[in-house]
């Protein structure tokens, strides 16, 4: 090792000639088993998912029949409704969810930032709560509060002398009442990296700022928000990648209806390959909508690296 | 004690040999299964006298053990010449215990039902429990991978036309035990849902849960209108019309589910099956977009109409709700186990009210309950074709079937406990379902019903949620169904 090293500094060359072979790649068998591990549980899986994308596939017994058919399973995409829609659907819930989560978490850390000490300690372990749940018991919970008939939901509306509503029944309101549930559980998530961020501010602009005479607004419009760009990036790649994946709700509580109105593009995926078993269309879909998330991600890691 | 020349190393390299080798003993020890093993027989054969006893040892000392496989070894020591000797069992040991795992609905391990089991036949029964969805999935990747992973596959009836063929044949499984098979004590048309196609491969999964679907109705409701229970569809949705007129908000005609999916198709087959068609023939012809099916469409948008707010959103336990609250009157798609709610005290407010039914039938079509019965199967993949379907046979004993309608209202499939008046005492409403069986049928049999169970469910639940017209609703679902199957060569 003492030779690696050396060499490393650019010391003893002769040294460094006497070393065996497995001492200078060494570095290669520690990092073997988890490079096996990943091409197992990651590599393979996505090779396969892309050859079968190609394919028409059919399960026999004990193997499984694939058969080239070229981009037949891409261009059905683009003529199957129910793929629109979803797409439609998912577009419009990433933009509204991720939007909402934002305003709401930086609201809640600007209001964090300003409490005392203790009670921003109890505050931030109330706020936590939503975030540990799972989502697939989140939604089964909503789904009991908002029943029509028996929900509290519509029991509290009802006291105040408002109509009850039909939530998840209405094809009108179902999308927006999963998104208030998901506004509700991963805004604390959100709340959670822009307290982080807000609490490793320097301080200096801030003080320049009130000798300047800023108003509060002026200051965190001026000064807070723009510091917080880094932040603000790393939490649109994030939860960007992880709305556009949404679909374990859906299931819970609509199956993607009423009819197919809160059906997403993840859950269509789901729907071919585990109800039609037509994996080839399942995973020509997958394959395109890894493309996009890919090309999402690459432009908001620049950003980022920008920043 | 230690030498005084020992090092820290020896002390640890005595030390890890010390501990490898207890941890060789332990390994070796917890190989070698304890037990104890009855002495049926004892061969009167002289063997050679193996080791004298040195000392003197209690007459009563019977020791018994296992040498070579499945040949005990009893050693009896004599007073007077204090001598072992060994006299060789011709009889094999104990049966070993045998170790199987199962996924779907196999019984409750709170009732003590997999302990009877491992006691009576030394199976042992490891039960992985999911939810119907994935049941279905890991069931048809593991059956058609032959995966070893079950031993015991509980199914769906619906399943059945796609599972068949990964399955063992039950007939020689059950002779090599020298036990009847079809039991003639089975309903038969619940039996033959295990055969697939009919006679191709033969009988493949025993019934073990007799799930009817059935047609429930408030029969204090019908008095107070001073009308018959209905016959037609047509009566349900005149008397809806009159229940919801005068009653809702306190009380609703009629309740769907309207979930898309499993949920609206089930309530929509046997309203359509009731209009005289099915949603798909024998050729798997999509049958939707006929006078029929528009016409049982069309039925559904009045009975929605008729029932109470949220319904385009509910599934079976909703719908169960709805009935047992008393807040809907009728409903073609009420199962046992929501019966059993219906009748439970402490959560029902209609006990004793609610009648079960045969499914409406408009003039000239039958009644059509569905089935919705759970099966055994044995995969192929699996090592233990035989131990499994002993299992199967314990598990479906009309004993064990009595237990699991206390424990989990799972009806049964026996002629002799559709009959049990203890049971039909407990359960009044077992009367009704034995009607209801006797004029039902499977969903259709197909390998790809799932497929168009999840496209019609899905245009249904569009109906019922007003996004689609009853037109547009039956073209798109036959359209998207004759495409899908083509895709999968159901027409070649």
């Amino acid at each position: 090792m003492l030779n690696v090293l050396r060499r490393r500094r650019g010391g003893d060359v002769q040294a460094i000639a006497n070393t065996p072979w497995w001492e200078t790649h060494l570095r290669f068998f520690f990092i073997a088993p988890s490079m096996v591990l990943l091409a197992v549980l990651a590599v393979f899986p996505a090779i396969m998912s892309w050859r079968m994308a190609f394919s028409r596939v059919t399960f026999k017994l004990g193997e499984l029949e694939i058969e080239p058919i070229g981009f037949a399973n891409f261009t059905k995409a683009f003529s199957d409704n129910l793929i629109i829609g979803s797409t439609v659907r998912t577009a419009v819930w990433v933009l509204v969810v991720v939007s909402a989560e934002i305003v709401v978490g930086l609201f809640i850390a600007f209001l964090m930032s300003k409490l005392h000490s203790r009670a921003r300690m109890f505050f931030t372990a109330a706020l936590i709560i939503p975030l540990v749940l799972p989502p697939v018991s989140v939604g089964a919970g909503w789904l009991v509060m908002m029943d029509v008939n028996f929900g509290v939901l519509n029991y509290l509306l009802s006291l105040v002398g408002i109509e009850p509503l039909l939530w998840l029944a209405d094809d009108r309101t179902a999308l927006a009442s999963i998104m208030l549930i998901d506004i509700w559980q991963a805004s604390m998530f959100v709340f959670i990296l822009m307290y982080a961020g807000i609490l490793s501010l320097p301080q200096d602009p801030y003080e320049a700022a009130a000798i300047d005479g800023a108003s509060p607004w002026q200051i965190f419009r001026d000064v807070t928000i723009p510091l917080l760009r880094p932040t603000f990036v790393v939490v649109l790649l994030l939860r960007t990648l992880d709305a556009a994946r949404i679909a374990d709700r859906m299931l819970a509580m609509t199956r993607g209806g009423p009819g197919s109105s809160t059906e997403t593009v993840t859950l269509s995926i789901y729907k071919y390959a585990f109800i039609h078993f037509n994996f080839g269309y399942a995973s020509a879909l997958s394959v395109m909508f890894q493309v996009v998330l890919i090309i999402l991600a690459t432009f908001y890691i620049r950003r980022i690296l920008r920043a | 004690m230690l030498p005084r020349s020992m090092t820290r190393r020896r002390l640890l390299r005595a030390g890890g040999g010390v501990a490898l080798g207890a941890a060789g003993a332990a390994i070796l020890a917890a190989c070698g299964e304890t037990q104890v093993v009855e002495v049926e027989r004892i061969v009167e054969k002289e063997v050679p006298v193996e080791k004298i006893v040195e000392k003197e040892v209690a007459v009563e000392k019977v020791v018994t053990k296992e040498v070579v496989k499945e040949v005990a070894v009893k050693e009896v020591v004599t007073k007077e010449v204090e001598r072992i000797v060994t006299v060789t069992i011709e009889k094999p040991i104990g049966k070993p215990r045998v170790r199987l795992r199962g996924t779907g609905p196999l019984g409750t391990a709170e009732t003590g039902i997999f302990d009877k089991l491992l006691s009576e036949t030394q199976i042992e029964l490891d039960h992985v429990e999911q939810p119907y969805a994935a049941t279905y999935q890991s069931l048809l990747i593991n059956l058609s991978q032959g995966g070893s992973a079950y031993d015991i596959a509980s199914m769906d009836d619906p399943w059945m036309p796609q599972f068949t063929e990964f399955l063992a044949d039950i007939t020689p499984l059950y002779q090599g035990f020298g036990w009847v098979w079809p039991d003639p004590d089975m309903i038969p048309a619940i039996v033959n849902l295990g055969d697939w196609p009919p006679g191709k491969y033969g009988p493949r999964a025993v019934p073990n849960i007799g799930n009817i679907q059935s047609f429930a109705y408030r029969a204090d409701v019908m008095e107070d209108l001073g009308v018959e229970p209905p016959k037609t569809w047509d009566d349900v949705a005149e008397y809806s019309t009159k229940i919801t007129g005068d009653m809702a908000p306190d009380l609703y005609g009629y309740t769907i589910r309207g979930q898309p999916g499993n949920p609206a198709m089930t309530s929509f087959l046997p309203i359509m099956r009731g209009f005289g068609r099915d949603v798909i023939d024998g050729d798997l012809n999509p049958q939707v977009n006929t006078e029929e099916g528009l016409a049982a469409l069309d039925m559904v948008v009045t009975l929605k109409n008729l029932a109470p707010p949220g319904v385009e959103n509910i599934g079976h336990h909703e719908l169960g709700k709805l009935m047992y609250t008393g807040l809907a009157a009728m409903s073609g798609d009420v199962w046992p186990d929501q019966l059993l709610k219906m009748y439970t005290p402490d959560l029902s407010s209609v006990v004793g009210k609610i009648e079960v039914l045969p499914e409406p039938a408009q003039p000239g079509a039958d009644h059509a309950n569905m089935t919705g019965v759970w099966l055994f199967g044995v995969p192929q993949g699996s090592e233990n074709h035989e131990a499994a379907a002993e299992a199967i046979h314990w598990l479906t004993q009309a004993e064990n079937q009595k237990e699991n309608m206390y424990a989990n209202n799972w009806p049964p499939v026996r002629f002799s406990l559709m009959d049990d008046p203890g049971l039909l005492a407990d359960f009044p409403f077992l009367a009704g379902i034995k009607n209801a069986a006797s004029v039902a049928v499977p969903r259709p049999r197909t390998e790809h019903y799932s497929i168009v169970e999840e496209i019609v469910g899905r245009h249904v639940s569009a109906v019922i949620a007003e996004q689609e017209s009853v037109g547009d609703a039956a073209r798109l679902a036959d359209e998207e169904v004759r495409v899908a199957l083509e895709e999968k060569g159901a027409y070649s």
